[in-house]
């Protein structure tokens, strides 16, 4: 049998993605927010191997505008697709079929999935599908993705109709507008393919710039083109591209007319309830805020914090460390040996693994937030401030993705159609603490302020303050000039999130996180417990008993003045900064090898104690503010590098986060040792051009202004 | 000429024309908002800027800049 | 020579394993770089960008 390939197309937040997952049976993530899947995915029908799904970003039309219309339509352009499948959300359907239209257009086969049949039962409005069937000229099935209901049978009408690999498209359009097309297309019938001839006809009718750059028309051409364009405007009114979209719209309803009957008795929706409470005037604010907070409480400081001393305590130092060492004295196995899988191995890897649970609860907690749709919510309440600071509101959904991790916050980031904002988008997404740097938050918190409940607020806190600092700076130079970008977004319906879909997202999150423990942060563990054992003694590589006199206290001691002023110049801090850019709860590794985690079992928490020596209050404060801001790890910057596909701005950008974050932690660090000891110095005075300068920065005109 | 900002809440009214050019103005039209579409302002954001509509049976948000380019009867 | 091995025999058995371990690790790893997993963040596995980005 030939392969067969069928496109997946529909509007964000129809379903498409739980489809897609349905039929091929990939392992993928479903959120609520529009425009979750920004990518094409592919995949193979899991009934059968020969059918290739490929599923398209979800979009509401096919314009030019935004880079997922262009991706969709040059996608079902310039590829040989046996069959579209346009899914639908039922409960939203006069919208969702304007993209039908456009879609029956390109003449291949479409089969119409109506999702979300148990919503619309249970709004009691009734479809009619032999009518809308037969009044779009295509096969209509209904299903319920999220169910799995009659999905099936998608797959099953759309062999049926793969075969004669046409569609044969209503006319909306009537009068003037059809002669001007058919006008139009007598024109252009030698540039384009004839099955595609009534999608690229309505298209030069709408002055679309880049069908009209591909098309190549010469002069004559244009102006004849022009002037039937002109006719009809003229007759109607309206611009062209008015005048197509009206009429679709004017036919759909025609159709809704005919095929959809509505249940008008609908009372207030739940949805609408929620919204009059979480978008309150007054309420909305202090919400948004709770939620946050709440979110961090938990994970960190209760039920996290619960089951992390559960794993540092009792898993690792109670039964795991004591009795290995046990073993390998046992064995009679070398010291060496001995210390390095005690001390490196489990002491790195351990450190990690602790931290693991709180993950887990984060993980829990934000995706829930991402599946239930308060997130656009939340865009829509914070549009008006993150606009002052030269963000928009969409700016808020790559950072609220952010905090769990910032490599799908940053690529999360591409829904934001305006290059601007998008670019600021980008830089200032990692300064959200991301779930890796959570280990250092709950490390620092535990190990100097006595596991306070506020720090895990406060370095989040501190996070959003870096956002908006940034931006106030950044929307004031001239690379950032230009007009914001719109703000036409859906508000989607609420939704209980499916409890299968909280936990595998969360698990794929968290797992993620269990495997880096056993492979890069293990091995990054060896090497520093290598680096941290040996020195030179006289001449010769021996293993040394104290570390500050190994080999890596040498390198570490070689970095450690450029963190000094920062109040940080400990070899082992600035060995933890560096290791922190393989992954960021690298930082708590490291330290677990260097201040020796495997000694925690007898006396509690040792490590911490030992760790506690090296800072005081305020330096690991300013340790944590570096650490939380800085380069984010080596993976994010990859996926700053993608998003920008230009090294310049990469390079800007990773710049811009190191100095913002060495700036910040210095005019901390100092400002704090000027307050606590009243001692005045030249790096004070440093810390105090560099504040004046923020101020600038912050306060001065905006050049560029063009609101 | 009446804007749509011109409305009140919840108040259903009559689009007449989308002004402006370029994205916006597709964008407005394309999610559903061309002439005859009958739409209502459903609320204002905490800080009255974006605002909530309802049209065609969803709820969209738009900035209130934005929604000055639509004309209402 | 002999001897040393028989009186350590335990630590390189275990320092072998050990060795044997990591390079599995590593080859694990590039493996997986290999594949288009890479040991990237926490939710690249779940993200709906996962193919495009990790080509």
């Amino acid at each position: 049998m030939k392969e067969i390939k069928i496109a997946l197309v529909g509007n964000p937040n129809s379903g498409k993605t739980t489809l897609f997952n349905n039929l091929t049976g990939s392992n993928q993530y479903v959120g609520n927010w529009p425009g979750v899947t920004v990518e094409r995915k592919e995949g193979k029908y899991k009934k059968n191997k020969n059918i290739l799904i490929q599923d398209l970003p979800g979009i509401y039309s096919l314009s030019p505008y935004t880079l997922e219309e262009i991706i969709t339509r040059q996608y079902l352009l310039e590829n040989d697709v046996d069959v579209i499948v346009n899914i639908i959300d039922g409960t939203n359907i006069e919208r969702n079929l304007y993209l039908t239209t456009q879609l029956l257009e390109l003449n291949i086969p479409v089969v119409v999935a109506i999702n979300m049949m148990d919503l619309v039962e249970k709004n009691k409005d009734k479809i009619n599908f032999e009518k809308l069937s037969e009044k779009l000229n295509c096969p209509v099935v209904n299903i319920s993705a999220i169910n799995g209901n009659n999905v099936i049978d998608v797959i099953d009408s759309a062999l049926k109709i793969a075969v004669n690999k046409k569609q044969i498209y209503n006319l909306y359009f009537d009068g003037e507008i059809e002669k001007s097309l058919k006008l139009i297309e007598l024109q252009i019938k030698d540039t384009v393919e004839s099955s595609k001839l009534r999608w690229y006809a309505t298209k030069v009718f709408e002055s679309d710039k880049n069908v009209l750059e591909t098309l190549k028309l010469n002069f004559e051409q244009k102006e004849l083109i022009e002037s039937y364009i002109k006719k009809c405007e003229d007759l109607l009114n309206d611009d062209g591209e008015s005048i197509i979209i009206g009429k679709r719209y004017e036919y759909i309803e025609n159709i809704i007319k005919l095929a959809v009957k509505k249940n008008e008795k609908r009372t207030t929706s739940t949805s609408d309830k929620i919204d009059r409470v979480v978008t309150n005037r007054l309420l909305a604010f202090p919400i948004f805020i709770a939620v946050m907070f709440v979110v961090y409480y938990i994970s960190i400081t209760t039920v996290g914090d619960y089951l992390t001393g559960f794993t540092n305590d009792t898993l690792f130092g109670t039964w795991i460390i004591p009795n290995v060492t046990l073993m390998l004295e046992g064995l009679n196995i070398a010291p060496w040996l001995t210390g390095l899988i005690s001390d490196g191995i489990i002491g790195g890897v351990g450190a990690v693994l602790g931290f693991v649970p709180q993950m887990l609860v984060l993980f829990l907690m934000l995706s829930i937030l991402e599946d239930c749709g308060y997130m656009t919510r939340v865009a829509f309440i914070m549009d008006r401030l993150f606009r002052k600071f030269g963000l928009s509101g969409k700016s808020f959904i790559p950072m609220l993705i952010g905090s769990g991790c910032s490599i799908p916050g940053i690529m999360a980031s591409r829904t934001i159609e305006q290059d601007r904002d998008r670019k600021m988008t980008i830089m200032t997404t990692s300064f959200i603490p991301c779930g890796a740097k959570m280990p250092i938050i709950a490390l620092i918190g535990g190990a100097l302020f006595s596991d306070a409940w506020w720090m895990a607020p406060v370095a989040y806190f501190i996070g959003v303050l870096a956002v908006i600092i940034s931006g106030i700076i950044l929307k004031k130079m001239k690379v950032f000039a230009g007009k914001p970008a719109p703000f036409i977004m859906e508000l989607p319906a609420y939704h209980i999130p499916l409890a299968k879909n909280i936990l595998k997202s969360t698990w794929e999150r968290g797992f993620s996180f269990i495997k880096r423990a056993g492979t890069v942060i293990l091995l990054s563990a060896v090497v520093l417990w290598f680096l941290q054992s040996f020195g030179i003694v006289e001449g010769s590589l021996v293993m040394v008993e104290d570390n500050n006199t190994s080999l890596l206290a040498i390198v570490g001691k070689m970095i450690a003045p450029i963190f000094a002023p920062l109040g940080f110049g400990t070899w082992q801090a600035s060995v933890g900064t560096i290791t922190g850019l393989i992954a960021k709860e690298n930082v708590v590794g490291t330290f677990g090898v260097l201040y020796g985690f495997a000694e925690v079992s007898e006396a509690g928490n040792e490590f911490w104690n030992l760790l506690a020596t090296d800072f005081t209050q305020l330096s690991a404060f300013s340790f944590m503010i570096f650490n939380l801001l800085c380069a984010p790890c080596f993976a994010a910057m990859g996926a700053i590098k993608r998003e920008m596909s230009n090294g310049k701005w990469t390079w800007f950008a990773i710049g811009y986060m190191t100095v913002f974050a060495y700036s910040s932690s210095l005019v901390f660090y100092q400002l704090g040792m000027l307050i606590t000891t009243g001692v005045f110095s030249i790096m004070t005075l440093i810390a105090l051009i560099i504040l004046a300068g923020f101020i600038y920065l912050l306060l001065r005109k905006n050049k560029y202004e063009n609101i | 000429m009446r804007k749509l900002i011109d409305a009140k809440v919840n108040e259903s009214v009559k689009v007449v024309k989308v002004h402006g050019e370029g994205p916006i103005k597709r964008r407005i039209m394309d999610m559903g908002i061309v002439k005859n579409t009958v739409i209502e302002i459903r609320k204002y954001a905490p800080l009255m800027d974006p605002i909530e509509i309802s049209v065609r049976g969803y709820g969209l948000s738009i900035r209130i800049k934005d929604a000055e380019m639509i004309e209402i009867e | 020579m002999i001897l040393y091995v028989i009186n350590n025999f335990s630590t390189i058995s275990l320092a072998l394993l050990i060795t044997a371990g990591l390079l599995g690790i590593i080859v694990k790893m590039k493996c997986d770089r290999k594949n288009g997993k890479s040991s990237c963040g926490s939710s690249c596995s779940g993200c709906p960008g996962a193919k495009t980005c990790h080509k």
